[in-house]
């Protein structure tokens, strides 16, 4: 089973070039890693563009996580999330024939608790509460949909300035209800 | 502005980040500051910790069954192998170039 131990020892073996570690972190989280990437960019070529990226970066980059501060499936998902906003943004259509090679779906087997439970980690979800219905949507198509300042002014019929504003206020309000 | 009011625009240019709302240009400054700035990295890491629970309810899809293979290919064996390749042809080269070199030599001395 997955817990924070376990991926935090296997990122500290793969920081340290451990290949079977590698492996196993990628049996482990790929599947979601590849939700998100998939949510994000609606795409399979280009959600499995970002996906060889991130993994590439947790590969390189594997030694920063105990800096940054952050859990190690945050971590993963973090970059995750970032490779698939570059992608969308920049709208790189260059996949490579190997990262299309056997578009064939295999069933993984997924250890339950590998997902953050939200019962554990409310605490944004609570807060969010407190906003209108709309403007906490806002936050979830921003993070998860990957819709940019446009975006959002497009799909609540709003100006940009005032989509910034909105979002502005409400990190505010977000901020103190989570006592930072 | 104060201190305070400086602290807490970080914190909300700090949360546009994460949320990927920043524009490219806005987002390599922004980069930059975190380079350098420790708070930043603080703010950012408080608001990932948060927003990440908005992808708990993505499930799981699992990757081509390939791709994995291929990630290996590209992280382990072609790292080094571009290199020796280069490395040995370039050696085999000169080595086809001196056995000719000797071989025209060979002959003159022939002739000789």
């Amino acid at each position: 089973m997955a817990k924070t131990e376990e991926l935090e020892r296997l990122l500290t073996q793969v920081a340290a070039g451990d290949r079977d570690a590698f492996g196993d972190l990628y049996a482990l989280t790929s599947g979601k890693l590849f939700g998100v990437c998939l949510r994000i960019l609606a795409s399979r070529p280009k959600a499995q563009a970002a996906l060889w990226s991130t993994f590439v970066e947790i590969w390189q980059d594997a030694k920063s996580v105990p800096t940054s501060g952050l859990r190690p499936m945050t971590w993963m998902i973090h970059v995750a999330h970032q490779k698939s906003m570059q992608r969308l943004r920049l709208d790189l259509a260059d996949v490579s024939p190997e990262m299309l090679a056997d578009e064939a779906q295999t069933k993984g087997e997924w250890p339950e608790d590998l997902v953050l439970k939200p019962s554990e980690y409310g605490q944004l979800i609570k807060c969010m509460e407190v906003l209108p219905w709309e403007r906490s949507a806002v936050f979830r198509l921003a993070f998860v949909e990957g819709e940019t300042y446009p975006d959002l002014a497009a799909h609540f019929d709003l100006p940009v300035d005032t989509m910034r504003t909105w979002v502005r206020q409400d990190l505010q309000i977000l901020s103190e209800c989570l006592e930072r | 502005m104060t201190q305070s009011e400086a602290k807490n625009t970080d914190k909300i240019l700090a949360g546009e980040y994460v949320l990927g709302l920043l524009s490219i240009e806005e987002n390599t400054q922004f980069e930059a500051r975190l380079e350098t700035e420790p708070h930043l990295r603080r703010y950012c890491a408080d608001w990932l910790e948060d927003f990440v629970t908005l992808t708990d309810d993505i499930g799981e899809v699992a990757p081509p069954a390939g791709f994995y293979a291929g990630l290996e290919k590209r992280l382990f064996d072609t790292q080094q192998a571009p290199e020796l390749a280069a490395k040995s042809g370039s050696l085999i080269r000169f080595v086809l170039g001196a056995v000719v070199a000797m071989g025209i030599c060979v002959l003159i001395l022939v002739a000789l």
